[in-house]
């Protein structure tokens, strides 16, 4: 039985063998560089954090609308580590589940823009002309604005809350995608290897899935990375305007956005959750400078 | 009597040049601006010539990889310029085509073997994916390399093991003709001898023709029997490699093979210098192409163009003038011991 | 008996790289004599242009420069500092490269290139520095020395750009100029005019050149005395002459016999079998001894020195 087993793994490896080798040596990359093992580190910590987050957070019901009047304003102590806020609520609780908030609006606006963004370039960049510049020009259009500012306004004109922020910063983020697609794009399909396919004879649609597009994906992987940092920057931003998510939301903005009046004395109540966005930013950089050093020149061993 | 495989006629290909955003057509860069050519089969025919000559465009052009401006692509009397897509598909399984940068022509993110059964699959060459695998097995192994590269990557093997890769995925679909653009150019010496001879050995195992792509003219003696020179966009001479290498009649082929430096201290080349640089394809000079370097040219040459006649059955020259011209390359008595 | 102007001994470079330690250069030993054009001939990875660099002292991380000497004129290049070794290179020893258009700076006018390394070099006026240019453009052939001072490396052609590359190199009149692949990506015919161009200076300018390249044409036209390498090894060192008349160690046969000649048509190639070796794990003794045709034991056991086998011409070969 163990026979077969090893046959099998055997046979796996051996057809695996070089993406095995590679693979150690993203890994060997990675221990090299301390940066980035404290960007992945800080990157599984949040994801941990948000998805078990009712399971780690003390008082997890603080997570929602309640009032504690017996607890208002304490400072950071044993039973509440980050303190309490002006409703009685554990702060630390909440900045757990606010990791579940900001993660997911993260993911969904990174999600959204890739999915816009991605098609529209690819297509830009391999059909070219009128279409090309149609497209080309549509993404100018949206990056002349600030992107704060597009948000802020798209969010002010449908109202606020989480979801339109979301909305509003897959709106000013797509752009980008777009162009780096685009360009990505535009200097693969002139490599030799496409032509080759081309002169097989082998169809479009297939040379833009299997030859083109996985190699274009490289750089995008890099920048959705950074770009997770940033976008929970920005909601968390929406937010700390009013623009975003709403009381009673365990958002990190927005509770920077209340515990603002509350300082310098009761400081705690802005100052961890401002942590707790400065640390979530600085992990997906760190992962995304790693990713990027790793990605590149390894390739020219 | 051989028969022709490839006739080539009065293929031109202009690229625009554009202006403004409206996209006004400011000029044209004639890459290529009128060739005409035969290969019989089981013949290489070597395409001579300098950057800025258009022999790669050429080999793009008969394969519809960049699409001709004018001209008859005639292969096995079928008109190629004409085909619709599909059709065009078909006939693109003919034809194999290897290209010259070894690090580029496979996609890095693909097996080899995937490289090599891509193409059978999809011109269903092979029934089943067994089938296709023991034909990419026995490709590999014919080209000089282990079944166990099957599963590497591109990047894990040398610029020769490439090339010889990329002539097996050329070999897939059974073609009858080959364009080889310059294949050896990226290669060391001793490399390339070793792909020029597998080269020479699967033209005469699977009774091949070859277009033989280059600017190395030592290669191309080498492997031709029939040699076109390319100046600027035209074919400038034609004619069997001896004809062509010992008695040249056109004075930029004369130039041309006199320049190769020799691996031989003992003799002092007899180069003829060209004055000035090639003249940029967006700007060809009036009359004759060559007449701006050209030793012996005359008021004529500036007003009329030359066209390709035929001196003798197999000489094709386009020049105004008979040129006695010396031999391009001394010979002396010693050669150097090997 | 004339001063050697440059003398390599032992050289010994590593890479060190996640693989393991590259030995490129494995013990270089040549000599370059005033006013001779030295040829060093090998292929891809035999390490010329790394011992180009190591002659320079230009060899950096993960590079090291082992073990050896390379006498200048009597002093050690690499026991020099960066700051000495600055005002040697571009002045006493300078460097060609095998594609002008991308070693010529584009934002900057090929005068004020040019002027800028004289000013540099030779504490001249701007006025004097001018002056050299534009002698020193008209030295190499380019007509209209002004109008090339004036444009910009886009305006020129190829053959133009490499011999404003070379004017500029020779500014200073440098004592060695060491040539690195200068006809490769030129055309035949600009090639022609290159080495047309490089045999006249060395006719007027008494330096002496290094000239690496791979190609034996260029050798046999070129140079008077070549070295051939293979695997960080010279394994062949002679007249050009007396190289092309009897070849000793077998890889320069093996060499010569690949190479498609005009004069000698053969129907298939003669070549080498195997291929260049991994000089991580390079081969034991002769580092050559896999692929020749004559290995015995002891080639695998013992690398061979350079023996002398006629006047000047040494061999590494057990044989």
């Amino acid at each position: 039985m163990s026979n077969i087993v090893q046959r099998l793994f055997g046979r796996w490896r051996e057809e695996h063998y070089y993406q095995v080798k590679e693979f150690r040596f993203s890994m060997h990359l990675v221990r090299r560089s301390p940066l980035t093992i404290v960007g992945i580190a800080i990157i599984i910590m949040l994801f941990t954090i948000a998805i078990f987050a009712p399971y780690l957070a003390p008082y997890p019901e603080d997570a929602a609308e309640t009032v504690h009047h017996d607890r208002i304003l304490l400072p950071p102590s044993q039973e509440h580590i980050f303190g309490t806020d002006d409703l009685g609520r554990d702060i630390f609780s909440r900045v757990l589940f606010g990791a579940r908030i900001s993660l997911l609006v993260g993911v969904l606006v990174i999600v959204i823009s890739t999915g816009i963004g991605i098609p529209l370039g690819a297509v830009a960049g391999l059909v070219k002309g009128k279409f090309d510049d149609f497209i080309m020009r549509t993404t100018d259009i949206f990056m002349a604005f600030p992107p704060f500012v597009l948000a802020m306004v798209v969010t002010a004109a449908l109202g606020p809350s989480i979801t339109n922020a979301m909305i509003a910063i897959a709106i000013t983020w797509w752009p980008w995608y777009t162009r780096l697609v685009r360009a990505q794009t535009l200097s693969i399909r002139e490599q030799p290897y496409i032509e080759a396919c081309m002169a097989m004879g082998l169809p479009r649609a297939r040379l833009i899935l299997r030859h083109i597009l996985p190699n274009c994906l490289g750089p995008v992987f890099v920048q959705a990375t950074l770009d997770l940092g940033y976008t929970i920057l920005t909601a968390a931003a929406l937010s700390f305007l009013g623009l975003g998510a709403r009381v009673p939301t365990p958002e990190w903005g927005l509770m920077i956005s209340l515990g603002r009046k509350y300082l310098p004395d009761w400081w705690w109540y802005a100052t961890f959750p401002g942590l707790a966005i400065m640390i979530t930013v600085l992990g997906f950089n760190l992962l995304g400078d790693g990713l990027r050093d790793i990605l590149d020149p390894r390739i020219r061993r | 009597m051989a028969q022709t495989v490839l006739e080539v006629k009065g293929l031109k290909k202009w690229f625009p040049i554009t202006e403004g955003f409206l996209g006004r057509v400011k000029g044209y860069v004639k890459a290529v601006d009128g060739v005409d050519l035969q290969i019989e089969e089981g013949e290489t025919y070597g395409l001579v010539g300098e950057s800025g000559s258009g022999k790669t465009t050429v080999g793009r052009c008969i394969l519809r990889l960049i699409e001709p401006t004018a001209g008859q692509i005639i292969y096995r009397g079928q008109d190629l310029a004409k085909l619709e897509r599909d059709g065009l598909g078909r006939m693109r399984k003919k034809f194999g085509i290897v290209f010259q940068d070894p690090y580029a022509s496979l996609d890095p993110r693909q097996t080899i073997k995937s490289a090599l059964t891509e193409p059978m699959k999809y011109h269903r060459i092979v029934e089943s994916d067994d089938e296709g695998l023991d034909k990419a097995k026995d490709l590999i192994k014919r080209v000089g390399l282990n079944e166990d590269h099957l599963y590497r990557f591109p990047h894990e093997f040398s610029g020769g093991q490439r090339q010889r890769i990329a002539i097996a995925r050329s070999l897939t679909m059974d073609p009858d003709m080959m364009i080889l653009d310059e294949p050896t150019s990226f290669l060391d010496v001793s490399v390339q001898a070793q792909i020029l001879n597998l080269l020479s050995d699967l033209q005469k195992e699977f009774n091949l023709t070859y277009l033989f792509i280059s600017h190395n003219l030592s290669v191309i003696e080498h492997m031709s029997n029939r040699v076109g020179v390319m100046y600027l966009g035209t074919i400038v001479e034609q004619a069997d490699k001896e004809v062509i290498y010992r008695n040249p009649e056109h004075p930029y082929t004369h130039a041309l093979i006199s320049a190769l430096p020799i691996p031989n201290p003992a003799i002092t080349p007899a180069r003829v210098l060209l004055s000035g640089d090639i003249p940029s394809p967006l700007n060809i000079p009036s009359g004759c192409r060559f007449r701006t370097r050209c030793k012996y040219a005359t008021e004529y040459c500036a007003e009329n163009e030359p066209s390709l006649s035929a001196r003798r059955p197999s000489h094709l020259v386009s020049c105004h003038y008979k040129l006695k011209l010396p031999r391009p390359i001394p010979i002396t008595e010693t050669q150097h011991k090997t | 008996m004339t001063e050697k102007l440059l003398a390599v001994r032992d050289l010994y470079v590593n890479f060190y790289t996640y693989e393991g330690v590259v030995k490129a250069l494995d013990g270089v030993n040549f000599d370059i004599y005033p006013g001779e054009i030295f040829g060093l001939v090998g292929e891809t990875g035999c390490g010329k242009s790394v011992t180009s660099l190591a002659i320079l002292n230009l060899v950096r991380p993960p590079g090291l420069i082992v073990k050896g000497q390379v006498m200048f004129k009597g002093n050690d290049l690499l026991k020099k500092s960066q700051e000495e070794m600055r005002r040697i290179r571009g002045n006493q020893i300078s460097m060609i490269f095998q594609d002008p258009r991308t070693y010529l700076n584009p934002v900057y006018t090929i005068g004020e290139q040019m002027t800028d390394i004289a000013m540099l070099h030779q504490n001249v006026s701007k006025r004097d520095a001018i002056k050299k240019s534009i002698e020193s453009l008209a030295l190499v052939g380019l007509p209209d020395p002004e109008r090339v001072m004036r444009s910009y490396v886009h305006q020129l052609s190829g053959g133009m750009c490499q011999r404003a590359m070379i004017a500029m190199k020779l500014l200073c009149k440098p004592e060695l100029l060491i040539a690195d692949e200068p006809t490769t990506a030129v055309d035949v015919t600009i090639q022609a005019q290159v080495l047309e161009l490089l045999r006249e200076l060395k006719r007027n300018l008494l330096g002496s050149t290094l000239l690496i390249t791979h190609d034996l044409g260029v050798v046999a036209e070129l140079c008077d005395r070549v070295g051939v390498m293979y695997a960080g090894n010279i394994v062949e060192l002679a007249d050009v002459r007396e190289l092309f008349a009897n070849p000793s160690h077998p890889y320069t046969q093996g060499l010569m016999r690949a190479i498609p000649m005009v004069n000698r048509p053969t129907e298939r190639l003669e070549t080498i079998p195997g291929s260049v070796p991994d000089l991580i794990h390079a081969p034991s003794g002769c580092r050559f001894h896999p692929r020749c045709f004559s290995a015995s034991e002891k080639c695998k056991a013992e690398k061979p020195d350079l023996i002398e086998m006629g006047t000047g011409h040494t061999v590494a070969c057990h044989r």
